[in-house]
């Protein structure tokens, strides 16, 4: 009878810490990602998308991979006196607790380099992004028009 | 014996004021900023993707619209070629005397063909020229523009920092405006408008 409650504390104790772990990892959302078609010849687009992090600890999107890209970089466009310039973001993009980080044209975008084929409108690519607590998100790309990128 | 004269006076003041007023006021400034009479990028002569050089006076007739970008710039050069095709088509039936020039700031990438079908890619219309590599440094300081290789951080890989000024010029081929690629659409074409009516 003793051994039985002990044995259901200790189930009960443990329920409580994996839930308590999950809800303390932060769940990172994406919404609205997007990628710019390519031209024939053209080596390198933009991507950009939401992240949400709904969650009460800070994040940080480390890195992104894709099959279909030899490179992912972030990077952050300005300009600045009549100057444009883009530079990579060495420490990826912080996403602080309960925000949304808009990455955007003319802003924090995804600089996909070394595409091994032009990227059609219409299409769906498949993305990886790395987080630093939330680990490995999945998401897809939606390939839009070049003359009509939101 | 006052008031008769005196509304007068008054009348005849607020008369000369008006007519004074009237042959005073300049036209209402432009959106962008007017830079008629300017002495840089007053000409150029850069091959087009078929190799013809062309110079400003070949697209006499047009506002023509110049801007310097590359292929490889992923973000804000596709950015601002969508905004002028957007601008071309918010101009309904004047668009079509619009010419939008891209004048390639990495030759050494971009070839005639990847900028031919990179430019077409936004709007059919858009030209793009190619300078000779040993030409950039002299196409871009007659536009008193910049463009400066700066290699990526893992040293791999380049891109370029630029002027993302746009040069506006009128039907006679002077150069009026220059403006920056995230001025709003609406305003652009409104001093487009008035251009192609002025000239």
């Amino acid at each position: 009878m003793a051994r039985r409650r002990l044995s259901s504390l200790y189930l009960l104790v443990s329920i409580f810490f994996y839930v308590g772990l999950v809800c303390a990892t932060p769940k990172i959302a994406i919404e609205n990602p997007r990628v710019r078609a390519t031209a024939s010849g053209q080596t390198v687009s933009g991507g950009y998308m939401t992240l949400i992090n709904d969650g009460s600890t800070a994040d940080r999107l480390v890195s992104v991979s894709a099959s279909w890209a030899g490179m992912i970089q972030i990077h952050q466009s300005s300009t600045d006196g009549g100057v444009m310039r883009m530079r990579e973001m060495p420490d990826g993009v912080p996403v602080p607790a309960r925000s949304r980080v808009e990455l955007k044209p003319r802003g924090m975008h995804l600089m996909i380099m070394q595409l091994s084929a032009p990227l059609e409108a219409g299409r769906s690519m498949p993305l990886l992004l790395q987080f630093e607590k939330a680990g490995t998100v999945k998401a897809s790309l939606r390939v839009e028009p070049a003359g009509a990128m939101p | 014996m006052r008031g008769p004269s005196n509304r007068l006076i008054n009348g005849l003041m607020i008369g000369l004021v008006t007519i004074l007023a009237a042959c005073t006021s300049a036209p209402p400034p432009f959106n962008a900023t007017e830079v008629t009479g300017v002495s840089y990028g007053t000409e150029l002569q850069i091959a087009d993707t078929r190799g013809e050089r062309r110079s400003l006076s070949d697209f006499s007739g047009k506002v023509t619209i110049v801007f310097f970008g590359f292929t490889s710039c992923p973000d804000v050069c596709p950015t601002t070629l969508m905004r002028l095709g957007q601008l071309r088509q918010k101009l309904g039936a004047d668009g079509a005397a619009v010419q939008v020039i891209l004048v390639t700031v990495d030759p050494e990438r971009d070839t005639a063909s990847r900028l031919e079908v990179y430019v077409k890619n936004f709007d059919a219309s858009f030209v793009a020229l190619r300078p000779a590599p040993q030409e950039l440094e002299s196409v871009v300081k007659a536009f008193h523009a910049i463009a400066m290789k700066v290699p990526t951080a893992d040293g791999t890989d380049y891109t370029i920092d630029h002027s993302s000024t746009i040069y506006v010029y009128d039907r006679k081929t002077r150069m009026r405006l220059i403006a920056q690629p995230d001025m709003p659409i609406e305003q652009l074409a409104a001093d487009i408008r008035r251009l192609l009516a002025d000239s």
